[in-house]
This record gives structure tokens, C-alpha cells and sequence, in this order.
């Protein structure tokens, strides 16, 4: 488990990132930033939740250290732990201590996926006493003002109600995300990949019929990202069709009807 | 084969039935004339039309003989599903000219035509159209094209076309017309408003639904209805291709490029009726033909302007007037025959169909929050008026910030709507205009807790909703699809007994119980430690000592010197399906409740989520689930006297269970679903779900369960036969149970294999 040390300066979002608003989230993150309070994106994957943690960080000026969450991370990923190099043992910062001591802002993405005796550690940093106990060194850190908690999770495929203590749950200001509307979509699939209007508002059309099969066997459509993605394509001098092949039908589903009626959508659309 | 062996091949193809022996002779005679390959390619579909009718069986194997010489193999399969679907339609009558005039009845037109049918493709059809139309659709198959707002009515068959690319589009014009006629409120018009200058009032939309609607009326106050109907019928089509000519471009180019390939179908005569003048208009406005007759160029421009289904109707008066005065009887041109018809009393009715399902969940749904004995979220200060007399029992609040809902009881408690009903609410809201307070007061009325205010109206809609009807499809693998909204599904109590069944078995299996006690704690330890970790919670001592050995050695050391907790939280819902039919009746009274009683107290023991329900019933009318145990009730006293009252009951029709118990596990949340099913035989109902059929259906719901990431195990204790049970369950999927004593605890040792 090479855990890549980064130096936390790298962190820093010095470029600013592309961020179209969706509505008032800005003003929101903005404001829990300043009163020290945690946030919590929700919203389907590939809609902008960390796109719009690096905008904030970027405006914040402050290192941004994201943790992908999944079933096998433990505590010690994320506090720290100690490490033998040679015949030596010396202790390692995980990104969640990093993030703390730089005062920076730590980002747990899809944190549902994380097993709850690993999430627990959040939770005195969640709340008002901010604080960070990492328990192999007897030591209590406290988080300066400058530090932020943001968390993520997708609750279509999984509830996390359940799974986030209620208690825990209250403890965050909640940003909704779900996908822009066409016009907007449409701004930043142009944006993202260089190509034309009209192209990208067929992209968009398409992206909005594969969400319509949510109740047919289709439980997430086209995220924004893979609209992209199959702009991107096109603009490499893909044919469309066979970009929104590659890009969108074959990544969404195995199912041969749904292959084939999002064949035909291709087909409609274009 | 001769005749001899064809013979005998037939009664055991159609065993245990007895058919007449000189019927089948006769049947017979034209077959043991031909090759063998022959011979059995038609003997093959022996059981699969035989239980759907006997004489249509017989009649195939007598005629189909001349069949084979003209069909390749592959045409065998449509064929025979053509068959049986026009056996369904029409009867021996319907189906005969399929066998004995194959050529002109089934290959002219699949072959000279590049037929298309849409049984091929209604699958992902109805898939597009969801897409389409952002939410589900379905689509079937009937005369003219049509829709009721849910389904779209497709005919069976598309042959106009000289090709099959054409043909094939045709299928998606229509499917997207249909669809814009839903959403673009074609099926809404509401002409009496209209006339009347107003905007549309709220009550005409909330009455009961009083025959003729509003526009049919309005279309007979002309002397030709069907003319002005189609008028109507042309005008909402304009309005659906210029949606798809902007927003469709792919379609609106196919189109475009096969537009003289449907230009060559509809032909124009010289003569000037009204039809001739539609039919003109219509194709100009489908394919982008130029219109030339002056009437026509009118209609289309008149069609250019309408933006609304209010403005189609008005319009309708002045295409009249235009057109009718070419005084001669009105026939509907082939064009709008192939655009179908406005089906506006089948739409009305899905949508009243639709609203009475609502309020049936929304009441049912309401009454179970309220009934909860959840501590009321918070309590809401002078919202309204504190004098609960004069307050109506039950307030839906609007939305608040972040869009959450809350229903407020008169004693000003406040109740958070879980998304689903929220969603359920804004549905009804978006449908009525606003939420009817009758739908309150019965949900208040339902859930008792003395909040009063049923005024009556719900208790029907309550009451129906209690037991919970359910419509599943099902699968009919002869003609390899799905029968829609074919079984109905109802979930029904079972009343505890009070008895000493459960204490008896306890004590008589008090030992294997403590035994299976202590297997299944060690299941619910669910730590354990694994060393040699390149990281972990802890030092892992030996190896830290032998690295230290190493390095002294002058050997590099390793570096995987920690000991890492792997923990596996079980996290395991199962559902355990019982066969509750006649059957069982021998067994079903001892072992298998002794099965249940001690895999109950394993279930208890590991603290995994489990819910125990019985299923039998008779027809596909009347599919039946006993709630034995619901996931998530605890293992109760109460319970246990439902485990002791379980009996045999009536039939075996075991899809719809899965398929039940699969849409149950939906709602749960857990790493692990664990559908175990327990049965005596083969799956049975009374009518045709017997024998093959049974097996493929419940095969697929197994599958369809499997597909929703369930785990699916069948445990049988089949006496006669169990060949089959590879085949329905899956290799590996099942066990089966020879010495029925040892049931109990070959059940409890399979949860415990399957889950540990
Ligand atoms: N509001 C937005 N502004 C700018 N780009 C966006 C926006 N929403 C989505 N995107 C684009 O979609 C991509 C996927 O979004 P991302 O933030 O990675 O999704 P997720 O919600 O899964 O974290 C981004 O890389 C970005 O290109
Ligand atoms: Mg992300």
C-alpha cells in the first residue's frame, strides 16, 4: 500500500477551475466555510460534486485533499499510521491529518462506500469541537479555522440515510446536485470539450432520454462527464455516431435491449 | 420414422395426455411420409402447441406437413409464434390459413415486403420511447396505432413498405408520434372550455369521467365526426414533427432520406374529396412532400400556426368549413389510417385508473406513516391554529427550503414524507391542482390514533389497498416474451394460533438447537485478524521478530509486518418463500414447520434480517403470500404462533412469488439478499401453469431476481423427480432433501453454508 506522500503545496488550486453555478451552492459553500460548519454534496455521479470542490477550494485558496472512499479503507488511511522503512519506524500523516494540520480542506468522496467504524473519525471534526484524535500517538489535534470537512454520496444507488447517523447527518449543511438543466448542460459540455453549440445541445438531448430509463433497467443514465467525454471524442475526429457508441451506450449498460434502444436514440438524435 | 414410430414419438411428446388414437393416425399419416430431419423439426413444436390448444396441434402436424418444403429453418420460430398468436386472436379459425397457407399468409409478407413485426422489436422500442419520453412506456401491439398515455398501441405487423429499413422506421415515426400526442396534450383537449372563451376550469378536469368526454362531443356536433377528428388528427401531427424536425435530427434526416419510399405508398389521385385533400396535407406534413392541390397547401398552412391542442381544436372549425363543402362521403385516407387514431375515452380512462392508484397508495402510504408509533420529528409552533376543532385533521405542507415535505395533525405535530411519498404527493398536486382534502382526512381516518375526520370516502380505496394487490407480468417462453399484467398478487395475513408447537419442537430439538446456537454466534463474530499485512491496526509480532532476524542475518527484512482486522459486518437479509400448497399437506404440518421453527432461531442467534412468507393461490387471478414473518418485524412471540399455524393450501405458482418476493427486496438494504425457496414439486396452478411453462416462468423470475443482484436458492424435498431442478434453479443453486427428518437441520446447515 504505497501511500505517495504528496507535499501538501500541491494541493493548491492555483488555475481557476471552470464552475457554472446551478443555483445558490457558492453563497452556501462559502458561507459554512466561513462558520467552520461541514458540507455535504449529494447528487448522481459525474454532475459536478468535485468539480465544484476544487472552485471552492480555489476560492478559498486552501489545499484541497480528496480520499476516494471504498470498503477497504481504514482508519489508519485516513489519520496515519506507522511505517517501517529499513529497520526504522517512523509515522505517517494520513490525507485527513494532512488536511487538518495544513488547515486545508479534506473531501471525502462517496464516503457511503466507507465501512462506518472508519467514518466514526469524522465525527468529532464534524462537529464543534473540531477536533482530530489520533489515538496511535496519544495525540489531540485541533482543527484551525482554515480546515473544512466536505463529504460526498450518490443516493441513487445507495441510501445513506441509514448509513450516516442522523445525528451525524444534521451536523452537515446539504448541497442537492443533480444534473443541469439542458441549456446550462449544454454551456458546459461546449466548455469542456471546444465543440459546437448545436452538437452539444444533441449530446444533451441524448444525455436527458438516457435518464429516462430509470424505471426500465437503466437506474443511472449519461452523467455530464460522459457527454464530455464523448465530446471529446468527437472533437479527436471520431465519427459521431461511433463516439456516442463508445462514449455513452456500450459504458452504460450490457443489457442488449438497452444497448440497442440507446442505439436508437443515437439514431434519432443525430 | 414410420408411421409406428411417429406415432409413439407423439404420445410421449403430449404425455400424460391420451389423445384419440384414430385422430392422431389421421393427424399423422402425412407426416411418416417425410425425412426424418423433416419429421422432427415439426414433431419439436409438439409441446408447444399442444398445451395451448389440442386440435390447433393436431391440425398443425396434419398441415404443416406442405409448410415445411417452403420455410428455412430459421423462419420456424416466427412461424410458429405467429401462429399462436393469431390462434389467440381469431382461434382454430384465425390460425388455420397460417399452416395451411404459409406461403401467402407468412412468407409473402415477411419476404417480398421486408416485413417487420413488432413482437421482434417491441423490447427495445418501448425502451426508446422511455427514453423519449423521459419516463417509462410500454408499447403493444393492436389494429390501428393508438395510445392511453402508458402504452403505446403499435400494429403487429409493418408491411406497407417495400423494405425492411422503411418499414422499421415507420415503427419509430409512429412510436415518437404517439408519445408527442401524450406530451404534447393532444389527448387533453378540453374543447367545451374553449368555446366558451374561458381557461380551462379545475372542475371539468376533477369530475367523473361522464360519457361522451368533451371533445368527442364537440367532433359530432359535425356532420362528418371522423372528418373533423382527423382534421384534429392532422393539425396535433404537424405540431409532433415539427418537435421531432427540432429536436430528433437523426430521425427527422431518416425521414427525409426515405421520404420518396413512403411518398410511393401514399399516391394522390386526381380527385378532390375531402380525404384526398387530408391525405395530401398529411403526407406533406409526415414526409416533407410539397403539396400542390390548393386545399391541401391550405391545410398545411393552417397546420403551421397551431401552437397548442386549444389551438388544433379551433382550427378544426375553419378546416372544415375549408374542406367539407367538396360535399362526398368522408373515408379516412391510408395516411392517417397508418397515424392511427386518437384513442381520447382510453386515455381518459388510464389517467382516471392512474388517479384512483395514486390515491389508493397515497392514503395507504399516509395512513402507515401515521400509524407508526415514530416520535413525531419536531413540534411546530402556531402554524396554524391551534384549536384542533376547527383545524382539518391533516395539513400537507408545501415544500420547504430543501424540498422536503411534511403533513401536520391537528394537535400540530409535524410528520417528514419520505421521498417516495413526497414524490407521490406532487403527482397527485400536479394532477388535481391541489391536494383533496378527502385524501387527508381518510389517510388520518385509516391510521385510527383518534384523529377523526373520515368522512367514509376513503374506506373503500383503504380497504382495497390493504390487501395490496400486486400485477406482475409473465413469462411465456413458447413465444418468448413476457404476458403483461398477466397474475395478480395479494398478501395476506396469517392468523396466529395460540399452541404449543413451537415450545414441543424446542424442546424435542433442544440440543441440535444449542449446537446451531454456538455455530451461529461464531458467524456473528465477525472479526478476524490476518497477519503478515503490509499495514494494519497492529504489529505483527512474529513476523516483526523474524524481520528482525532477517536484518541482523544481513538479510533484507520484509515489510509486511502488520496485523490487519478484516471485518465482515453480516450484512444479510434473507427471504425465505414457502410452498403453502396442497401438496405440502403431508409434511408441511411437521417437518417443514420444524424447519422453519429451528432456522428461526438460527436466524435469531446470527441477528441477520429475515422474513419468512407462504405462497400458493389458484389461477394467475389469485396468487397468494401468507406473511408468515416480515423482514422487519422481530422474531416475536406472535410470530411464532404464525409459524405454528402455517397449513397447505392451494396451488404452486412460484414465479409470481419470486418476482413478489424480489420487488420486496428492493426496499432493503443490505450487502447481502438472500431469496431461499422451499417447495415439494414442481411449480403448478390450476389452468396452464403446469408442466414446461411453470418451469420457464419460474425459471426467468429467478433469473430476473438474480439480475436484480439477489442471491436465489431453492431447497426441495421433490419425491418423484428432480431433473429438472438444474435447470430452474442453476447448477449449484438448490439441494435436495431425500429423507424428510433431516430437513431441519439440512436447511440450517445450508443458511449457515451459504451465508458464512
Ligand atoms: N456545474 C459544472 N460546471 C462545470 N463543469 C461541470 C459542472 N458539472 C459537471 N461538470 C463537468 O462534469 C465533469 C464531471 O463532474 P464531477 O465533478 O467529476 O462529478 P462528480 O459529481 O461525480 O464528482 C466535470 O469534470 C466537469 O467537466
Ligand atoms: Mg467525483
Amino acid at each position: 500500500m504505497g501511500l505517495k506522500q504528496q507535499r501538501i503545496e500541491e494541493h493548491h488550486i492555483t488555475i481557476e477551475p471552470f464552475y457554472l453555478p446551478l443555483g445558490s451552492e457558492i453563497d452556501i459553500g462559502l458561507a459554512a466555510y466561513g462558520r467552520q460548519l461541514p458540507l455535504l454534496l449529494k447528487g448522481p455521479t459525474g454532475c459536478g460534486k468535485t468539480r465544484f470542490m476544487h472552485y471552492l477550494a480555489w476560492r478559498l485558496k486552501r489545499p484541497l485533499i480528496t480520499v476516494s472512499c471504498h470498503d477497504d479503507l481504514s482508519t489508519s488511511d485516513l489519520v496515519g499510521r506507522y511505517l517501517i522503512k529499513g529497520s526504522d519506524t517512523i509515522w505517517a500523516d494520513g490525507p485527513l491529518t494532512r488536511a487538518v494540520r495544513a488547515g486545508g480542506i479534506c473531501y471525502l468522496d462517496e464516503i457511503v462506500e466507507a465501512r462506518k467504524d472508519t467514518t466514526v473519525v469524522i465525527h468529532p471534526l464534524g462537529d464543534d469541537r473540531r477536533e482530530l484524535p489520533i489515538d496511535k500517538r496519544g495525540e489531540i489535534l485541533r482543527a484551525p479555522a482554515e480546515f473544512m470537512l466536505a463529504v460526498s454520496y450518490n443516493p441513487g444507488y445507495q441510501s445513506v440515510l441509514k448509513d450516516l447517523k442522523p445525528s451525524t447527518r444534521q451536523r452537515f449543511v446539504s448541497l442537492n446536485f443533480s444534473y443541469p438543466d439542458p441549456e446550462r448542460e449544454a454551456l458546459i459540455v461546449v466548455r469542456e470539450s471546444g465543440i459546437d453549440e448545436g452538437f452539444a445541445n444533441r449530446l444533451v438531448k441524448l444525455g436527458a432520454m438516457t435518464r429516462g430509463l430509470k424505471e426500465s433497467g437503466l437506474p443511472e443514465g449519461a452523467s455530464t462527464r460522459l457527454l464530455i467525454q464523448t465530446a471529446l471524442l468527437v472533437q479527436n475526429g471520431i465519427e459521431i455516431k461511433k463516439a456516442c457508441n463508445a462514449g455513452i451506450v456500450q459504458s452504460l449498460s450490457d443489457d442488449s435491449d438497452i444497448i440497442e434502444a440507446l442505439g436508437e436514440m443515437v439514431e434519432a438524435v443525430f | 420414422m414410420n408411421h409406428q414410430q411417429c406415432r409413439e414419438v407423439f404420445y410421449r411428446l403430449v404425455s400424460p395426455s391420451l389423445p384419440n388414437e384414430w385422430e392422431v393416425d389421421d393427424a399423422l399419416l402425412p407426416l411418416s411420409q417425410l425425412h426424418q430431419q423433416q419429421q422432427e423439426m415439426l414433431l419439436a413444436q409438439v409441446p408447444v402447441i399442444w398445451p395451448i390448444s389440442h386440435s390447433l396441434c393436431l391440425y398443425f402436424i396434419e398441415y404443416g406437413v406442405g409448410a415445411l418444403t417452403l420455410l428455412k429453418p430459421h423462419h420456424l420460430a416466427p412461424w410458429v409464434r405467429a401462429i399462436l398468436g393469431a390462434y389467440e386472436i381469431g382461434g382454430l379459425h384465425g390460425a388455420r390459413p397460417l399452416i395451411s397457407d404459409v406461403r401467402r399468409t407468412f412468407l409473402e409478407p415477411l419476404e417480398a415486403d421486408g416485413e417487420v413485426s413488432l413482437a421482434d422489436i417491441s423490447s427495445h422500442l418501448s425502451l426508446f420511447v422511455s427514453g423519449v419520453a423521459g419516463h417509462s412506456m410500454q408499447v403493444a401491439g393492436d389494429l390501428l396505432a393508438h395510445t392511453d398515455t402508458t402504452t403505446i398501441f403499435l400494429p403487429e405487423r409493418m408491411n406497407q413498405f417495400s423494405t425492411r429499413p422503411v418499414n422499421r422506421l415507420a415503427y419509430t415515426l409512429l412510436v415518437v408520434l404517439h408519445q408527442r400526442f401524450c406530451a404534447q396534450g393532444t389527448l387533453d383537449a378540453q374543447p367545451d372550455s374553449i368555446a366558451a372563451g374561458g381557461a380551462e376550469s379545475d372542475s371539468s378536469r376533477s369530475k367523473e369521467i361522464v360519457e361522451p368526454l368533451p371533445v368527442i362531443r364537440f367532433f359530432n356536433s359535425f356532420s362528418h365526426p371522423v372528418l373533423a377528428a382527423d382534421l384534429y388528427l392532422l393539425f396535433e401531427t404537424a405540431r409532433a414533427m415539427r418537435w421531432i424536425h427540432h429536436e430528433l435530427v437523426g430521425l427527422s434526416r431518416q425521414l427525409a432520406e426515405r421520404s420518396h419510399e413512403f411518398m410511393a405508398h401514399f399516391s394522390h389521385t386526381t380527385m378532390h374529396t375531402p380525404a384526398t385533400l387530408l391525405g395530401e396535407a398529411a403526407t406533406a406534413i409526415l414526409f416533407g412532400h410539397q403539396p400542390v392541390t390548393q386545399g391541401a397547401i391550405h391545410l398545411c398552412r393552417m397546420a403551421a400556426t397551431n401552437h397548442s391542442a386549444a389551438d388544433s381544436i379551433t382550427a378544426v372549425a375553419d378546416g372544415y368549413r375549408l374542406v367539407a363543402d367538396l360535399s362526398a362521403p368522408y373515408e379516412r385516407p391510408f395516411v392517417l389510417a397508418f397515424v392511427g387514431e386518437l384513442a381520447f375515452a382510453k386515455a381518459a380512462g388510464e389517467r382516471e385508473r392512474q388517479r384512483l392508484q395514486r390515491r389508493h397508495r397515497f392514503i395507504s402510504e399516509l395512513a402507515g406513516l401515521l400509524a407508526r408509533q415514530i416520535e413525531p420529528e419536531e413540534k411546530m409552533e402556531g402554524v396554524r391554529g391551534r384549536d384542533a376543532s376547527a383545524a382539518p385533521p391533516l395539513v400537507l405542507l408545501p415544500a420547504d427550503k430543501e424540498g422536503k415535505r411534511r403533513v401536520l395533525s391537528s394537535d400540530n405535530e409535524s410528520r417528514l414524507l419520505p421521498e417516495e411519498l413526497a414524490r407521490l404527493a406532487a403527482a397527485i398536486e400536479a394532477d388535481l391542482g391541489s391536494m383533496p382534502e378527502s385524501y387527508l382526512s381518510a389517510a388520518a381516518g385509516l391510521a385510527g390514533g383518534g384523529i377523526s375526520g373520515d368522512n367514509g370516502q376513503g374506506e373503500d380505496g383503504a380497504t382495497s389497498e390493504r390487501d395490496n394487490v400486486l400485477v406482475l407480468d409473465e413469462w411465456d417462453y413458447r413465444r418468448s416474451g413476457y404476458r403483461l399484467n398477466w397474475c395478480q398478487v395479494r398478501e395476506k395475513p396469517v392468523e396466529s394460533i395460540r399452541s404449543n408447537f413451537v415450545a414441543a419442537v424446542l424442546a424435542r430439538r433442544q440440543a441440535m438447537i444449542l449446537n446451531l446456537r454456538r455455530q451461529f454466534e461464531q458467524l456473528r463474530t465477525d472479526q478476524r485478524f490476518s497477519g503478515r499485512q503490509s499495514d494494519g491496526v497492529d504489529l505483527d509480532l512474529d513476523a516483526v521478530v523474524e524481520a528482525r532476524c532477517d536484518f541482523r542475518a544481513g538479510i533484507s527484512p520484509s515489510e509486511n509486518l502488520f496485523v490487519r482486522l478484516l471485518r465482515n459486518d453480516r450484512d444479510i437479509a434473507t427471504i425465505v418463500l414457502v410452498d403453502m400448497s396442497s401438496s405440502t399437506e403431508g409434511w408441511i404440518g411437521t417437518v417443514l414447520k420444524e424447519a422453519l421453527v429451528v432456522l428461526g432461531e438460527a436466524f435469531d442467534t446470527v441477528g441477520d434480517q429475515f422474513g419468512i412468507y407462504g405462497f400458493s393461490g389458484m389461477r394467475r387471478s389469485r396468487c397468494e403470500i401468507f406473511t408468515i414473518k416480515r423482514l422487519t418485524e422481530s422474531y416475536s412471540e406472535e410470530v411464532r404462533e404464525r409459524l405454528g399455524a402455517i397449513s397447505a393450501r392451494e396451488y404452486t405458482r412460484l414465479g409470481p412469488a419470486v418476482r413478489w418476493a424480489a420487488r420486496l427486496m428492493k426496499t432493503v438494504e443490505a450487502r447481502t439478499r438472500l431469496l431461499l425457496i422451499l417447495t415439494d414439486g414442481k411449480p403448478e396452478d390450476y389452468d396452464d401453469y403446469k408442466g414446461e411453462y411453470a418451469i420457464e416462468d419460474s425459471r426467468k423470475a429467478l433469473q430476473e431476481a438474480r439480475g436484480d443482484g439477489l442471491h436465489t436458492f431453492g431447497i426441495t424435498v421433490d419425491q418423484q423427480s428432480h431433473d429438472y431442478l438444474p435447470h430452474l434453479f442453476g447448477e449449484g443453486n438448490y439441494i435436495f432433501v431425500d429423507d424428510l427428518a433431516k430437513l431441519p437441520h439440512r436447511l440450517v446447515e445450508m443458511y449457515r453454508l451459504l451465508t458464512s
